[in-house]
């Protein structure tokens, strides 16, 4: 072999400096050069560091004056020549690289299993090289059937891939501060995955989203700050793979948007279940949730809700029935007034809807329609979001895992892939209701009914920290309040280095990305979307096939 | 002493008196011609030239116990009272001491102690500019100028200071000594911000 062990692997990087020490959970130090320019090494820098056999692969987690002595910087250098004699030598820079990967050159060009997680540390004095493109390509894949780009590196001019079978197989998240591109990076991810699966034949591979829209930026037009002011969103990238329906039909036309259709939430379709998650939105108390479900077992799914609300507390009958359901009576008037806040404004909620919303849902989805629900001018009312979301999922959740079941054993027979698209997801998953809800259900069962997660959402700290910890991977833009900091990272080997890197993310289209779907944690800027270049790389082209067979097969 | 007959080698300074592996003396054919402090010098030898540095000068009278006795009037200068009484040069001598850092191998120079002591009476005389830039390009002799307890942080730096004017760019020369330094003095700021105070331009 080699003796500098640097030739096997060919072409030459910029030579940062040597391994000096560390150890392979908190980091190797790597004392930079003495002509390496401290100032362009930025952290979240790709490092490659070529041990005898193999090369390793990491990211530059903090950088630091070192100095030999103390006494080099307690009495600061009196010349240029003392400086530029003490510079590099007695006062040098060093900076620590957290190692992730190692790659086998031997086993390179062969199959792909050359990536591997690190699990030792290069000897002593390694050179530490920056990261070529034709290791970060390696290390990231190009974009084929199986993988789509999500961003660049900083300062490389490689792509960054996603692992699309990985990414729809666990729940995901989607977090940073407000305005930092989350939505933006959102409709991307799902563009993306809609490719994927449109150009997939498996079955299997096959993926529909349904995202609740709650700002109305995922179905025709995405709003869009400053200059241009509105960008094309899912639908009109992709018309036959996406249906948009709409709980405010006036918004919808008010806005051009072309939609597919109306839905809406009949009384019969409200559980007591729903009010559980809407107990502080709407003032109730635990009492108050438990006696919903004695009027529903008293007058039936189909009705209570209308009943509950004609209900008059003065009327001798009802005082009858009260005692009956041994509920008392300020814990019935605070239903009553929880409910009647919940009707009242609501167009989207009716007594008369036969209930066929969520069947209609259904259908889209398992002809491999992705399903935009735009909230119109509920979008703001958050009652409103809560309740649909939580209402839509939990039936079309059933029916799939009631499908899942029965093709049990037969995958062609399980229905596609179902993402669920919910923003400001913490009102859902925050550790008093993640239990009760549907999103924290799916959240933990994992991918057991073909049903994940992408949560969006500005304060990942408020969601529950299991719901937290089964996501599979983490998009990160900038987080500026440690609490959300360590949320994302909990349970992330190296996190603490990891912190400062997210916690200096540029304001906007920068974003770490942790987990399931990439090998390493890493930075990317975003994409640009919004230009016309931006919208030609997608279009519904393929899989219009896919979807008829889709359709044979699912059709009832 | 047949000083007249090798005198025709201009540049030869002296011979060696006294010789210790890694330190000689040696004495100067002209009273007051003593090279400066930290001047690098060739010893000739059969197995090689060996290199030193000027660590000390002294000149004293032959006979050891017997000093001079200054009895000339006030308005004497020292060169002429030299002049006026040839008879004390011959009673009096300049010599100097010199520490060994290096010697010519079959392969080069070596910047380490050479394996035998420099000869009595073997010639000394100046290191060519040449012969200068070579090692201090690389001065790893520095460590055993810094070691050797004879020399002091001054004979150090006078031989850079000397040194650097051999080389084209001096001032690169500094640093590149200076780091050199740093090398060995890392654990001593102090120390080593003397040093390269009396070195710089
Ligand atoms: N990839 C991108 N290409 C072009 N512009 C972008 C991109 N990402 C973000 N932006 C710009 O940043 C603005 C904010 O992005 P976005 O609406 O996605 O933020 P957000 O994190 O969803 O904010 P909020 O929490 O308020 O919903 C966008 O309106 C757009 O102008
Ligand atoms: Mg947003």
């Amino acid at each position: 072999m080699n003796g500098d062990g640097v030739a096997p692997f060919g072409e030459a990087s910029r030579r940062l400096g040597a391994v000096v020490a560390g150890s392979l959970t908190r980091g190797l130090e790597v004392r930079l050069d003495e002509d390496c320019p401290l100032e362009e090494i930025a952290v979240g820098r790709y490092v490659t560091i070529h041990g005898r056999q193999r090369k390793f692969f990491g990211l530059v987690t903090d950088v630091e004056l070192k100095s030999l002595h103390p006494g080099f910087t307690q009495t600061p250098p009196a010349s240029d020549f003392i400086r530029e004699v003490t510079a590099g030598v007695a006062t040098f820079g060093s900076v620590r690289v957290t190692l992730y990967l190692t790659l086998d050159p031997l086993a390179m060009g062969g199959e792909g299993d050359a990536v591997r997680p690190a699990k030792t540390v290069p000897p002593h004095f390694s050179s530490a090289l920056e990261a070529s493109q034709e290791d970060v390509e390696v290390i990231f894949g190009r974009e084929d059937a199986s993988h789509f780009v999500i961003g660049t590196p900083l300062d490389m001019d490689v792509s960054v891939c996603l692992d699309y079978g990985r990414f729809i197989e666990r729940s995901n998240g989607v977090f940073g501060k407000s305005g930092t591109g989350k939505t933006f990076l959102t409709r991307m991810l799902l563009a993306n995955v809609m490719m994927k699966s449109n150009a997939n034949r498996d079955p299997k591979r096959k993926a529909v989203s349904l995202i609740f829209d709650m700002h109305n930026e995922y179905g025709w037009v995405g709003s869009a700050e400053g200059g241009a002011g509105l960008v094309k969103s899912l639908k009109q990238l992709f018309p036959t793979s996406v249906s948009v329906f709409t709980l405010d039909p006036d918004s919808s036309r008010r806005r051009n948007a072309n939609i597919d259709g109306e839905i809406g939430i009949g009384y019969r379709e409200v559980e007591p279940d729903d009010l559980s998650i809407l107990r502080e939105t709407l003032n109730l108390t635990d009492r108050s949730v438990e006696s919903a479900y004695q009027f529903r077992s008293h007058f039936r799914q189909e009705q209570w809700l209308a009943k509950t609300l004609e209900l008059d507390s003065s009327d001798e009958v009802t005082k009858q029935l009260l005692a009956q359901l041994n509920v008392h009576e300020a814990t019935f008037s605070n239903l009553q007034r929880g409910l009647r806040q919940l009707t009242r404004g609501r167009d989207f909620l009716r007594p008369d809807l036969p209930g066929e919303a969520v069947r209609d849902i259904l259908q889209h989805l398992l002809r491999g329609k992705n399903v935009v629900i735009e909230f119109g001018r509920y979008g703001d009312d958050l009652a409103a979001y809560m309740l649909v979301a939580n209402l839509f999922s939990r039936r079309i959740h059933e029916e799939y895992r009631r499908r899942s079941e029965e093709a049990l054993g037969d995958q062609a027979q399980a229905p596609p892939h179902l993402m669920i698209a919910i923003e400001e997801a913490h009102k859902f998953l925050s550790p008093q209701i993640a239990d009760q809800t549907i999103f924290g259900q799916i959240a933990r069962e994992m991918r057991k009914y073909n049903v994940t997660l992408l949560v969006i959402d500005q304060r990942p700290s408020a969601i529950d920290a299991e719901v937290m910890s089964q996501l599979g991977t983490k998009i990160a833009c900038l987080l500026d309040n440690d609490a959300d900091v360590s949320a994302v990272l909990s349970g992330v080997s190296g996190s603490s280095e990891l912190r400062s890197v997210l916690a200096r993310l540029e304001s906007r289209q920068q974003a770490l990305i942790l987990g399931h779907s990439v090998p390493m944690p890493v930075v990317v800027r975003t994409p640009d979307y919004g230009t016309a270049e931006s919208y030609a790389q997608f279009h519904d082209g393929p899989g219009l096939r896919e979807r008829l067979t889709l359709q044979e097969l699912y059709d009832d | 002493m047949a000083l007249d007959r090798i005198s025709e080698e201009l540049d030869v300074i002296g011979r060696v008196i006294e010789a210790k592996v890694a330190q000689f003396s040696a004495e100067c054919y002209e009273l007051h011609t003593a090279p400066d402090l930290g001047t690098l010098v060739a010893v000739e030898n059969p197995r090689g030239e060996i290199y030193a540095v000027v660590c000390d000068v002294m000149t004293a009278s032959v006979e050891p116990g017997r000093r001079p006795v200054a009895h000339m009037p006030p308005d004497a200068d020292a060169d002429a009272i030299l002049e006026d009484n040839p008879q004390l040069k011959l009673l009096l001598k300049t010599t100097f001491e010199a520490i060994v850092v290096a010697f010519r191998a079959n392969d080069g120079i070596r910047q380490h102690l050479p394996p035998a002591a420099a000869r009595i009476f073997a010639r000394v005389r100046p290191c060519s500019a040449a012969v200068v830039r070579q090692l201090t390009d690389e001065p790893q002799f520095l460590k055993l100028l810094l070691t050797a307890g004879s020399a002091s942080d001054e004979v150090i730096a006078a031989c850079l200071r000397q040194a650097a004017e051999s080389h084209l760019d001096p001032n690169r020369f500094r640093v590149r000594a200076g780091k050199a330094l740093l090398g060995l003095l890392g654990h001593d700021p102090d120390r080593l911000t003397a040093i390269l105070r009396s070195i710089q331009a």
